[in-house]
């Protein structure tokens, strides 16, 4: 965003200035992101049968609300594999589809932050999460944090 | 006037970055939402035998006279070797097992004649995964296959054999066997 700075000329234009800014405020930008399920539960089964497990809360409304005038770019970044006790599944095999035109479909990282979706405006949609399962993984309990962040730009 | 100057022009400038940090703030707001991931893994086993041509039916033909029919190679099954494929999803160390059982001490033949199942033995090939044992015969009625830890999938093929004797009344002899495959 681009605006013109008045000139300053003596007290009055300087009263005129800091008016303009004062205004600036009212017209701040704000962004919030919402995703409709606090977890993702993946229960598994038979891996020759159902190669993909897909997660319980699927599909998963997602939504951007966004006043501002640039842009927004929603990420997703794990804080590490799937983990349990002496086991763990590498944070990639979870990947996701999205519906909505501004949000697309990717794999899950613990190292670099990936894309979920991005725009000018207030958006929905909806994500579903699917989990590359294997015989080669053992059983029991998994789990990890995966953080949604919405920066402007 | 320049004293005024003097008085406002400070108010101005730090209502200037006052004002002007908000304004670089709007520029970069940002907002972030964590959720949990759960995945829950149960045990599961999963045993394939395939190859054989008859149902789930082995047979061997000891048929004809040959005295090589009585040689300690003992008489390969009509069939080809059959397929085992062990799929398990065990916990972290659980074991994996594969059981061969009788369900009874012979194979029953005519008149009350009887092979012991002891008799029957085997060869385990093409082995892909870890824990497949050396057994080759049964132990009374029951033989270990497979004796393996953790997850995975796992193949071998599996050829039976009988030891003919000529003490053997003639006639058709018969048996079941049961596979069992455990994973904890």
């Amino acid at each position: 965003m681009t605006r013109r700075a008045p000139r300053i000329t003596g007290i009055g234009g300087l009263l005129f200035t800091l008016f303009a800014l004062g205004t600036a405020p009212a017209s701040a930008a704000s962004l919030g992101i919402s995703l409709a399920a606090p977890s993702l539960r993946f229960q598994a089964s038979n891996p020759g049968v159902q190669p993909t497990v897909p997660a319980l809360e699927n599909p998963i409304a997602v939504s951007v609300n966004y006043s501002g005038t640039g842009n927004w770019v929603l990420n997703v970044l794990a804080d590490g594999d799937l983990l349990s006790a002496g086991s763990s599944i590498p944070i990639s095999r979870v990947r996701w589809t999205a519906n909505g035109a501004a949000f697309s479909s990717g794999t899950l990282s613990k190292t670099s932050p990936q894309a979920v979706g991005t725009g000018n405006v207030s958006a929905t949609g909806s994500l579903s999460f699917f989990l590359a399962d294997s015989w080669n993984f053992a059983a029991g309990s998994y789990a990890q944090t995966i953080t949604f962040t919405a920066v402007e730009f | 006037m320049k004293n005024v100057w003097s008085a406002v022009l400070p108010v101005a400038v730090l209502a200037l970055g006052a004002l002007g940090a908000p304004a670089a703030h709007a520029q970069s707001v940002d907002s972030d939402s964590s959720h949990t991931l759960d995945v829950n893994l149960p045990t599961y086993a999963k045993l394939t035998i395939g190859g054989l041509a008859n149902g789930n039916k082995v047979e061997f033909n000891a048929a004809g006279a040959s005295d090589a029919l009585y040689s300690d190679s003992g008489v390969s099954s009509a069939d080809s070797a059959i397929s085992l494929t062990v799929e398990a999803r065990a916990s972290v160390g659980g074991s994996v097992v594969l059981t061969v059982d009788t369900e009874s001490a012979n194979l029953a033949g005519p008149n009350g004649a009887s092979i012991p199942w002891t008799a029957v033995s085997w060869a385990l090939g093409g082995t892909s995964g870890d824990g497949w044992t050396s057994a080759t015969a049964f132990s009374e009625t029951s033989a270990t296959l497979l004796n393996g830890t953790d997850s995975g999938q796992r193949t071998a093929s599996l050829l039976y054999k009988i030891a003919n004797s000529k003490s053997y009344a003639a006639g058709q002899y018969s048996g079941t066997v049961s596979y069992t495959l455990t994973v904890q």
